[in-house]
Parts: C-alpha cells; sequence; structure tokens
C-alpha cells in the first residue's frame, strides 16, 4: 500500500496548524503587548525503517526499495517542531495617561502573578486602590530591588549590580521564599497616582521625589519564554535572564500588537493552498489504491 | 481548524466590542463633561503541546515549544478621564472643573455619586441641581433675592443681594479617587464609587492637586472625532480579517469532507 499518503496526510494536519496560530494573531491583531507566534516545521525521516544494507538476491516480488537504501526519505513526514513568538516591537501609540509606559528596547516589566513572576511588555498600568502600581489584570509591578520605596531610604537607591539581579532571577525561579521578597518589591505610589512620572532609565518620580525603579528585564534568547494569557510571559531558564541594557521606558504611550496584517494574510492563504495541494495528493492516493484493488485484479 | 474558527470567532466579538464603544464615543461627541471610554484586549490562555524548554538528553534542551493560542477577549474597559474642551457659556450656574477632581452630588433617591457634569440650575427650593434632579454635595442654597452668583476659583459660593451687599452662602467641594478608572459609569455623566476605585478623596478646590472651578464654562467631551474614525477604520479592517480566516477553515474543513 501507499505509505505515501500518510505524508500528505502530515503535511494537511501541520498546514492546519499553521491556520489555527494565524486565527490567533489575526484574532490578537489589536491586544496591547501582543506578540504574534510563528510555526516551525520538521521534517521526520522514518530513516530506521530499514536499514541500508547490500542487496540480497529477492526472493519475493522485487519492488525498487530492495535495490536503494532510501534512509527513510521516501516517508519524509512533517511535523510541527516548535511554535516561538516574534519579539518584534509592535507600534506605539501615543495616549498621554500617565500610566501607560511602553518599552523601547528588547525588555520586559515584571510582575507578580499568584502563579508566579511574569514578563510583559504590555504597560497599560493601574492603580489599585492601596496605591500599588498594577497592570490592568490587577497584578502588582515590581521595582528592581526589595524595599523598592526610595522616599523611605533615599541614599539605597542605587543603580542594581549584576550580582543583584541574578540572585533576584534565581530566587524567583527556584520558588524559595519569593512571597517575602517579591512583595517588598511592589511599588507603592499611594495618592501621588495622577502625577507620576517615569524616566527612560525606569526611574519612577512623584512630586520631584524618587519612588521606586521599574524592573526591565531582558532575556538571552526570548524565544524560549513560556506564553501564558494575557500577554504575559514565563522564563523557566534562570540563565536566560540578564539585566535591561538596551531597553528605555516612554511614557504616555503603548505598544501595540506586532501582528502585521499582510503577513497574516499571506500565510493564511499560503496554507490553504498547501492544504488544498496536501489534499490532492491524499485525492491521488486514494484513487491509486482503488485502482490496485480494482483494477490490477482483472488482469 | 475548529480551533481556527473559534478564535477566528472570539476575534470577531472583540472587534465589535471596539465598534460598540467607538459609536457610543462619537455619539456624545457634543455631551457636556463625557468622558471617552478605552477597551483593551487580552489573548486568550495558551494550550501547550510541548513544553518549551523540556530536557532532550543530559544537557540538552528543546528551544521551542509549541503552544497554540485560542484567541482574544476583552480584558478591560474604563473611561479615559482627560480633560474636554472648555465651551464657554457665561451661564453663572455652569462651572467646570479645570484639572483633576468631580464634584460630589446626591441622587434623587438619596445615594451620593459623582459628576463633572458642571450645568446647575436651581431647583423650587433654591438648591443647586443638575438636570437629572442630583442636589450638589454639600448643599448650596441661593437666596431668593440673590442679584447674581459669583464663585471663585476656590470654590466659595457668593450671592449679590440688593443694596450692594454680598454673603458667602457655601464652599463647593471636590473629590478625587486614587484609581478613577475604577469608577462606575451610570450614564447622564453620572459616576459611582466601587471596590476598584476606592474611597473618596474630598478637598477644596485648587488644593492637594485638586483642580479650580471655572464659572460661566462647560467641560466638553473629550471624544477625538479623527481618532475615532481612524479606530472605526481599522477595527472594519481587523473585523473582515477575521471573517476571512473563518471562511477559508471553512473552505478547508470542506475541502477535507471531500476527498473521498
Amino acid at each position: 500500500m501507499a505509505s505515501g499518503i500518510w505524508n500528505a496526510t502530515a503535511g494537511a494536519v501541520a498546514q492546519a496548524q499553521v491556520v489555527d496560530t494565524v486565527a490567533n494573531n489575526l484574532a490578537n491583531a489589536d491586544t496591547l503587548g501582543f506578540k504574534k507566534d510563528s510555526v516551525s516545521f520538521r521534517e521526520f525521516l522514518a530513516a530506521e525503517e530499514r536499514e541500508p544494507t547490500g542487496a540480497d538476491i529477492p526472493r519475493g516480488p522485487v519492488k525498487d526499495k530492495d535495490f536503494y537504501p532510501l534512509d527513510g526519505k521516501d516517508q519524509s513526514f512533517v511535523v510541527v517542531d516548535g511554535t516561538y513568538s516574534n519579539f518584534r516591537p509592535g507600534p506605539l501609540k501615543v495616549t498621554n495617561a500617565t500610566l501607560d509606559v511602553a518599552i523601547e528596547g528588547p525588555g520586559f516589566f515584571e510582575v507578580s502573578t499568584p502563579s508566579g513572576i511574569r514578563y510583559t511588555r504590555q504597560g497599560s498600568f493601574k492603580l489599585a486602590t492601596d496605591g500599588r502600581l498594577v497592570t490592568s489584570d490587577g497584578f502588582p509591578v515590581l521595582a528592581s530591588q526589595p524595599g523598592g520605596l526610595a522616599a523611605e531610604n533615599p541614599n539605597t537607591a542605587q543603580p542594581v549590580t549584576a550580582l543583584q539581579l541574578g540572585q533576584g532571577g534565581l530566587e524567583t525561579q527556584g520558588g524559595v521564599s519569593t512571597e517575602a521578597g517579591v512583595a517588598a518589591r511592589f511599588i507603592n505610589l499611594r495618592d501621588a497616582g495622577g502625577k507620576v512620572s517615569f524616566s527612560p532609565a525606569g526611574e519612577i518620580y512623584a512630586g520631584g521625589e524618587l519612588v521606586a525603579k521599574v524592573s526591565v528585564r531582558e532575556f538571552l534568547d526570548p524565544r524560549k519564554l513560556r506564553q501564558s494569557a494575557g500577554a504575559l510571559f514565563e522564563n523557566k531558564d534562570p540563565v536566560n535572564l540578564k539585566a535591561a541594557e538596551r531597553s528605555e521606558l516612554r511614557q504616555g504611550m503603548l505598544e501595540g500588537s506586532n501582528v502585521n496584517p499582510v503577513e497574516e494574510m499571506t500565510a493564511l492563504i499560503r496554507a490553504n493552498r498547501l492544504f488544498e495541494q496536501d489534499l490532492k495528493a491524499i485525492k491521488t492516493y486514494g484513487e491509486l489504491m482503488q485502482r490496485e484493488a480494482n483494477d490490477i485484479g482483472k488482469l | 481548524m475548529i480551533r481556527a474558527l473559534s478564535a477566528a470567532a472570539t476575534g470577531l466579538e472583540a472587534q465589535s466590542a471596539i465598534i460598540e464603544r467607538s459609536s457610543n464615543d462619537v455619539a456624545n461627541v457634543n455631551t457636556d463633561a463625557y468622558k471617552r471610554g478605552r477597551i483593551e484586549f487580552k489573548d486568550l490562555m495558551y494550550e501547550t503541546i510541548k513544553e518549551p524548554g523540556a530536557q532532550l538528553g543530559a544537557s540538552s534542551q528543546t528551544p521551542v515549544g509549541v503552544q497554540r493560542g485560542m484567541g482574544v477577549k476583552v480584558g478591560g474597559a474604563h473611561k479615559i478621564f482627560e480633560q474636554g474642551p472648555a465651551k464657554m457659556t457665561n451661564n453663572q450656574l455652569d462651572l467646570m472643573i479645570e484639572g483633576q477632581g468631580l464634584f460630589p452630588v446626591q441622587m434623587p433617591n438619596g445615594e451620593v455619586a459623582y459628576t463633572r457634569t458642571g450645568a446647575f440650575h436651581r431647583d423650587s427650593a433654591g438648591k443647586m441641581v443638575l438636570t437629572n434632579g442630583a442636589r450638589l454635595l454639600p448643599e448650596i442654597t441661593i437666596p431668593a433675592n440673590a442679584l447674581g452668583l459669583g464663585i471663585s476659583a476656590a470654590g466659595e459660593v457668593k450671592a449679590a443681594l440688593p443694596a450692594g451687599q454680598e454673603a458667602v452662602i457655601g464652599q463647593l467641594q471636590l473629590v478625587t479617587f486614587i484609581n478613577e478608572e475604577g469608577l462606575s459609569a451610570a450614564g447622564e455623566g453620572i459616576f459611582k464609587a466601587t471596590p476598584a476605585s476606592g474611597a473618596p478623596l474630598q478637598g477644596v478646590p485648587g488644593e492637594n492637586g485638586l483642580g479650580i472651578i471655572t464659572q460661566g464654562a462647560l467641560e466638553g467631551s473629550n471624544v477625538n472625532v479623527a481618532n475615532s474614525m481612524v479606530e472605526l477604520i481599522s477595527t472594519q479592517r481587523a473585523y473582515e480579517m477575521n471573517t476571512k480566516v473563518m471562511s477559508v477553515a471553512d473552505q478547508m474543513m470542506g475541502a477535507t469532507t471531500n476527498i473521498k
């Protein structure tokens, strides 16, 4: 029986997954801080099916396979091997709102969620009723160092060293003594709400006074991040984390979705046609099998 | 493909929420002290088929995983309390707040609410009320024989009486909230406090960052028509693209059904 029918099926399934991804991207074309997903394929060789050996004198019906080592190349299935977010920056929208902050550069804000530290580029912050700076989902935004209230402790407002950052990263990743450590890094703006300003370096000033420094982190390879709902990303590899070097904050702006409708529509058309071609191949194999079953026997 | 269909459906729902909000904004382009809305989208949860960073061997990990998104939802909708433009009316009972703050008012049912609509009128008892009957708090009674009313930037209300006399008849108060965006809009320019907005913080106009009062002016709507129009155009196109995804997913399912 023709094994190629399964190759074509694998292709059709993979293209259907591309359409799923495009659908999600286009649905999020207006989601703040959303990063579009791309799909990567992998050729899956059934190489172990038959070892390339010297050809014996065939005793049964002869097939071309019996003479040449094919290394499974006749059965190269395709599988979706990975989806990764494309971290190209989205367009900046001017909102002029005090608590809207966009990151220019590759950094992420650090936020505390019930399930641990998450990273996001969505900077439409709000004030909780107790004066804490939170994301629009209500998760507290973290300062770069514990006791982020520089107002109480003006002498400790120094730039964060690499060592401190490394420790912070390990601490948050290991899940050890995180609760207290993280809670100490909440940013409290009290009733200074409407009048704060963010410096490009992330310092928050309220009435000329340094309140805290927002924690902005960068990653060696952001594609390793695991996506979760609400444009939040989870980092599971402490080594991946590094201090912000090339990121600057822009107050009064928001980063839009980086989905490019032209690219997505093109991907959609392409996946649609490739899917049709795979179906055509399946159909052709079906006809071949029909001939094998019905016509060959008549000879 | 069923996933593509439902993801596209969530996209349609989210985009139509923007259209509805925009149309409400444009309809209120001439409503005094109207505050335009903002809708924030959130991506839905992801189905993780393969974990990123899964261990492949002693020292190697998969660099990327396979995750599939489920679409989008409306994550939040709130008002933007940006200052609207001033409209000079020269009516002595028209008050505009320049800066932060809202007037506290008592609704006809006794509930305390907040508004920036400053078009006050006099009721039969001489009290300052809004068009919908809500009374300004603290209550200010204008004497029946008052010839005119003078309201200072700091909210001091003086009545000019016959024979060149003058009397201070009240002091306006303004309130702010820690999180203004958490207020719930009740229509007619009325906002109500919620657990998200926090408790009202009362003060005298011009103090502690509160705005000042301008008499004889009204605050216009802060809707920016050009922005709303651009938003309508881009939202309509985004809507269309989601319907396109639907029709492609449908075609693909149809084609699959017709293989045999």
